[in-house]
């Protein structure tokens, strides 16, 4: 099998620190979640692969091209959402995007519509004409998926994509997302929020201490964690008690000062369903927090089975 | 090359959109205050030592401090602020980390930078060159071909030399204010230890990048005043130009291997 990323036995030192601990991955053509406590170096490892950083020891191959060695024609075909993305505030939207057009190759007019096309799906055209600086976080955010949707790129590398957005936004995020895996580009996703990931992701590895601890295809956390204890933060708590009632994979549905706690038999068809309903019914869903963290949990059955 | 240039087109924006000009203003009075005793007793060697008697008023002075050493300070500060933080802010916005995954070289990235660099230390000079040409003009008449070239040409090589320096310390440095300061101070105490001759008679002056700036200076506004010791025009010129380009080589390399 080709694979798109592969790693092997890569390693960043600070000093004595090690970030990242001999790391050998395979990618391949899927949607493929980081996963991990704050620094676990998830973040270290992305930045490494898209040549942000420079490793101290191993390889990286990226479409089989060495990255030390093809680095410009690697990243022609890559797209890239940093946790922190970067703008110049007095630049307006548009000229920022056209820049990244222009570098990624495209001549002046193919860039002014590739932009155009970017700002349209993530809902900023009309914030075209504004500076960067003058936009709300979640705007630079939105900014920023844009950015990384110049030129198509088949290989999407997103650190922390959701930081920042409102659901609204997670959930064009998470479609832009369903719709570069339709058309077989690879993802790689970098999040501390596994519940997230499940959605999109087809493999997920879990990293810890610099080291990927676990990876498993993501049928198969189902098997590792059964059922799924959740908050659904809402102001209108009554509401969202009454519309959850009404699914079949939701038990044990107790209401608490900030929302409703229940308990989830099919995460995936929460995803979907919960906010197209709560949409319909006119009921803000300010956040869904996992009661019970399923990345300890994981962590634990990885230790478990190391020994 | 295309990619440097589009990475100078986006630093000139850069450059004639963000908030420098109030603080330039602040230094250009700032300079004017300070210097201008020390203006008088320079104009008096640029011109002509015979005819600025004549011409001792206060405003001439003033004009020609302005004209011709004021720049000298001024493009010195200014291209040294320019050079100091070409980097570091780009690391505090994070914008280093935008630029570092699109598909365009490190080395790119620093040529761009430094062609608008370059393009800034020749409008500065040309600027002052004119401005010097104008302000004799008025006061002395025609000006020498000459000393209008000698200045925008001293100038821009000494900017030249001062931006390298400080795209050196903003190579090094991710804070904007570390880099300056580092830069000035690098800057200030080369002069400092030329102009005060402290180590005149330690054989240490050579090796000041400084010291051939003072050299080529005399060369081309003082050649009266040259001592027999002092290096040649070619050889003050080439020394300083070989400077900038290690300066930027050094730059270069370690943006090569640096993290973002």
């Amino acid at each position: 099998m080709d694979y798109v990323v592969e790693t092997s036995r890569l390693t960043k030192k600070y000093g004595d620190l090690i970030a990242v601990d001999s790391v050998s991955l395979k990618i391949g053509r899927e949607v493929f979640g980081l996963v991990g406590p704050n620094g676990a170096g998830k973040t270290t490892l992305l930045s490494l692969i898209t040549g942000l950083r420079r490793p101290t020891y191993g390889s990286i191959k990226i479409f089989g091209l060495d990255l030390k060695k093809k680095e410009v024609e690697i990243k022609k075909r890559m797209g890239v959402l940093n946790e922190k993305p970067g703008f110049l505030d007095n630049l307006s939207v548009f000229n920022q995007l056209l820049f990244v057009a222009r570098v990624k190759g495209l001549s002046r007019d193919d860039a002014r519509k590739e932009v155009l096309r970017c700002l349209e799906k993530v809902n900023m055209s009309r914030w075209a004409d504004v500076n960067v600086g003058k936009l709300s976080a979640g705007m630079r955010q939105r900014v920023a998926i844009a950015q990384m949707m110049i030129g198509e790129p088949e290989l999407l590398i997103c650190d922390e994509p959701t930081s920042n957005l409102d659901p609204l936004g997670r959930e064009t995020f998470f479609s832009i997302l369903e719709e570069f895996s339709e058309r077989g580009a690879t993802i790689v996703i970098a999040s501390h929020l596994l519940f997230e990931l499940e959605r999109v992701c087809t493999t997920v590895a879990i990293m810890n201490k610099g080291k990927i601890v676990r990876q498993v295809k993501i049928d198969e956390l189902a098997s590792i964690i059964k059922k799924r204890v959740v908050e659904i933060i809402s102001s209108n708590r009554d509401k969202i008690a009454e519309i959850l009632s009404g699914f079949s994979w939701v038990s044990d549905i107790k209401v608490t000062p900030r929302g409703v706690e229940v308990v989830i038999e099919d995460i995936k068809r929460m995803w979907v369903e919960l906010p197209k309903v709560a949409l319909e019914e006119n009921v803000t869903i300010t956040s869904i927090i996992p009661k019970k963290d399923l990345l300890t949990i994981l962590l634990e059955s990885a230790k478990g089975e190391t020994g | 090359m295309r990619k440097a240039i589009l990475i100078l087109r986006r630093e000139i924006s850069i450059l004639t959109g963000n908030k420098i000009l109030p603080l330039l203003i602040v230094l250009i009075i700032f300079f004017l205050c300070g210097l201008f005793p020390e203006a008088k007793r320079h104009a008096e060697h640029v011109i002509n030592p015979d005819l600025v008697l004549e011409y001792q008023k206060a405003i001439f002075t003033l004009a020609v401090a302005i004209s011709v050493f004021l720049p000298i300070g001024v493009g010195r500060v200014m291209s040294s602020i320019i050079g100091a933080t070409l980097f570091t802010r780009e690391f505090e916005s994070s914008t280093m980390s935008t630029l570092g995954t699109l598909p365009i070289r490190r080395e790119s990235i620093f040529l761009g930078k430094f062609l608008a660099v370059t393009l800034i230390c020749f409008i500065i000079a040309l600027f002052y060159g004119l401005g010097t040409w104008i302000i004799c003009l008025l006061t002395l008449g025609l000006p020498p071909f000459n000393l209008v070239v000698f200045t925008i040409f001293f100038i821009f090589v000494g900017c030249l030399y001062f931006s390298a320096l400080s795209m050196l310390v903003s190579s090094l440095f991710r804070n904007s204010i570390a880099a300056i300061f580092l830069s000035l101070n690098l800057i200030y105490l080369s002069g400092f230890l030329v102009y005060s001759g402290l180590i005149k008679n330690m054989d240490l002056l050579k090796w000041l990048p400084e010291y051939y700036l003072q050299c080529l200076y005399n060369h081309l506004f003082k050649p009266k005043y040259i001592g027999s010791s002092e290096p040649s025009l070619f050889l003050s010129i080439t020394v300083i130009l070989l400077i900038v380009v290690i300066l930027l080589a050094a730059s270069a390399i370690i943006l090569r291997f640096k993290d973002i």
